[in-house]
This record gives C-alpha cells, sequence and structure tokens, in this order.
C-alpha cells in the first residue's frame, strides 16, 4: 500500500494490545494477591498470645 | 448472564469481526478514486473516534446517576471510570490514526485544526478525570468529584462533533450520517464502513465488561483489607479468615 495506512492500523493494534496487556497483567496481580499460606510458613507468635482461629 | 460468560461470547464475537474488518479494508475494498488506498483508514478512524464518543457518553450516565440520589450507588461510580478509562485509549487512538491519515492527505502530522485540538482538549479533560481519581480520598467523595468532572467533561464531546461545521476546518465535513442521511459512501465500501462501526462497538463493550469485572476485584480486595484491619487479622492465620470474609460478601456481576 503506501506505508500510512500499515502505521495506522499498526497503531490500532498495538494501542488495543497493550491495554489487553495491561488488563492480563492486573488480572494476574488480583489472582495472585490470594495466596495460601502454609501453617508452617507462619510467623512464630510471641509467647502467651492466642490463636485466633 | 455472568460477566464472565459475558465476556466468553464478546470476545470471540469481537475478534471474528475486528479480523474480517481488518481483511476486507486492507485487501478486498477497491482504492479510492482520489485518496487511493489512503482510503483504507476510513475503516478505522472514524469507528474509533465513534466509540470515545460512546465511551465519555457512558461515563456521563454512570456520573448522572451516581449523582441523583434515587440512583446513587458506586456501582454507577465505578461504570464511569472504566468507560472512561477505555474512552481516553479510543480518544489517543482517534488522534493518532487521524494524525497518521493527516500527513499524506494534508501534508501535515499535527493543525491547530478545530476538530483536531477539540479532541486533544477532550483527551486532556478525560485524562485529568483519571488523575482526579487517584487522589487520595474516601469512596464517596472521590465519586461525587469523579462524576462532577466527567459531567462537565462530556461538554467537550458535541463541540468536537459539530467543530467541522462550525468553523472552517481542514478535516472534512460529515460524510457518513449526515443530516438526512443522504450518505456519499457506496457499495462494499459502506458495509466495510458499517462493520467497522459495529467491531469497534464489540470492541469497546469487550474491553468494558473486563474492566468493568477488574474494578470489582479491585473494590472487593480494598473492602478485604479494611475488615482485615477492623478484625486485626493481619499477621495470624489471615487464609481462613480472608475466605470466610469473600464468603459472606456478595459479588456484583
Amino acid at each position: 500500500m503506501n506505508g500510512y495506512v500499515e502505521a495506522g492500523y499498526s497503531a490500532v493494534v498495538i494501542g488495543v494490545g497493550g491495554y489487553i496487556a495491561y488488563l492480563t497483567q492486573k488480572q494476574r496481580q488480583l489472582k495472585r494477591l490470594l495466596v495460601p499460606i502454609r501453617v508452617d510458613q507462619e510467623r512464630r507468635r510471641p509467647k502467651g498470645s492466642e490463636e485466633s482461629n | 448472564m455472568t460477566l464472565r460468560r459475558a465476556l466468553r461470547i464478546s470476545a470471540p464475537i469481537t475478534g471474528v469481526l475486528l479480523f474480517a474488518n481488518a481483511i476486507l479494508g486492507l485487501y478486498i475494498t477497491p482504492p479510492d478514486k482520489v485518496q487511493g488506498n489512503l482510503a483504507r483508514m476510513l475503516y478505522i478512524h472514524p469507528a474509533v473516534a465513534w466509540v470515545a464518543y460512546l465511551a465519555f457518553g457512558v461515563t456521563t450516565i454512570g456520573s448522572l446517576l451516581y449523582l441523583w440520589k434515587a440512583t446513587r450507588s458506586l456501582r454507577w461510580d465505578r461504570i464511569a471510570f472504566v468507560s472512561a478509562e477505555v474512552g481516553v485509549l479510543f480518544t489517543a487512538l482517534t488522534l493518532i490514526t487521524g494524525s497518521i491519515w493527516g500527513r499524506p492527505a494534508w501534508g501535515v502530522w499535527w493543525t491547530w485544526d478545530a476538530r483536531l485540538t477539540s479532541t486533544a482538549i477532550l483527551l486532556l479533560l478525560y485524562l485529568g478525570y483519571l488523575a482526579l481519581r487517584g487522589l487520595p480520598s474516601s469512596a464517596e467523595t472521590r465519586a461525587k468529584r469523579s462524576a462532577i468532572v466527567g459531567i462537565v467533561s462530556f461538554i467537550d464531546v458535541p463541540i468536537v462533533h459539530e467543530s467541522v461545521i462550525w468553523w472552517r476546518t481542514l478535516h472534512q465535513g460529515p460524510t457518513v450520517a449526515s443530516l438526512g442521511m443522504n450518505s456519499k459512501i457506496h457499495g462494499i465500501m459502506a458495509w466495510t464502513l458499517l462493520l467497522s462501526f459495529i467491531a469497534f462497538t464489540l470492541l469497546f463493550v469487550t474491553l468494558f465488561l473486563w474492566r468493568y469485572r477488574l474494578a470489582l476485584q479491585e473494590a472487593e480486595r480494598d473492602q478485604i483489607l479494611v475488615d482485615m484491619r477492623k478484625l486485626d487479622v493481619t499477621g495470624s492465620s489471615t487464609r481462613s479468615k480472608v475466605e470466610e470474609l469473600l464468603s459472606t460478601r456478595p459479588v456484583e456481576g
């Protein structure tokens, strides 16, 4: 074609693609937010404190 | 229908329609008599601009419904915000594709033409709207402030649209849907143009649904953090507490 048309279509692909990548990253972060913690990895509690569960 | 299911339906349809639009626009439609291959920009630029208008229209409706006491809910604020974010993306794409079209057609990448300038102002207004939301404040204060800015910013949308009629501009006047619907485009070019509007509108719907779903999850996360602080569960065996909180609060959508 003439280079400008390709550039125009590419701009839309890059723009929308970039936003999709941003949303994907955000989705991953939200999914990873609540990570199961194993009981043996818990912080040691001070003596005398009671288990709240 | 849940948001997830709606997304699963809309995303593949959007992909197929956008692909068909690209094939038709780049390879099937004939070059224009005057502009030659450059006219193929017609199958992206107006549709992208339409989506920007649509997005800001949704933002305005969401803002109005938030400010109206009878319908006041953070759900409307969330809808307004999500739509504005997608609208900013499409306004930026409108300016970029317009600039790429303008260089060979007018000989310049940019000129302080009424249509271009008012569109650039529109982008700045909604970037300001998004920046305003980043200021630390309570959810209600943020929603109220944003709603006012969202409504005031929308005043620029009819100015952008009518700018080619109100002022002498380099940008061409209304071609497709001038009053009376006497379109000056015919045949496969008109159908491809119509397809582009449908495809990009669906793209807006898909991105909106996706972003809205994430915004809901973000609100949920923020609420959990507030609840955790209230219950003072940070540092203890948090997992079961969090799961309990999640199971007791209904999630929208």
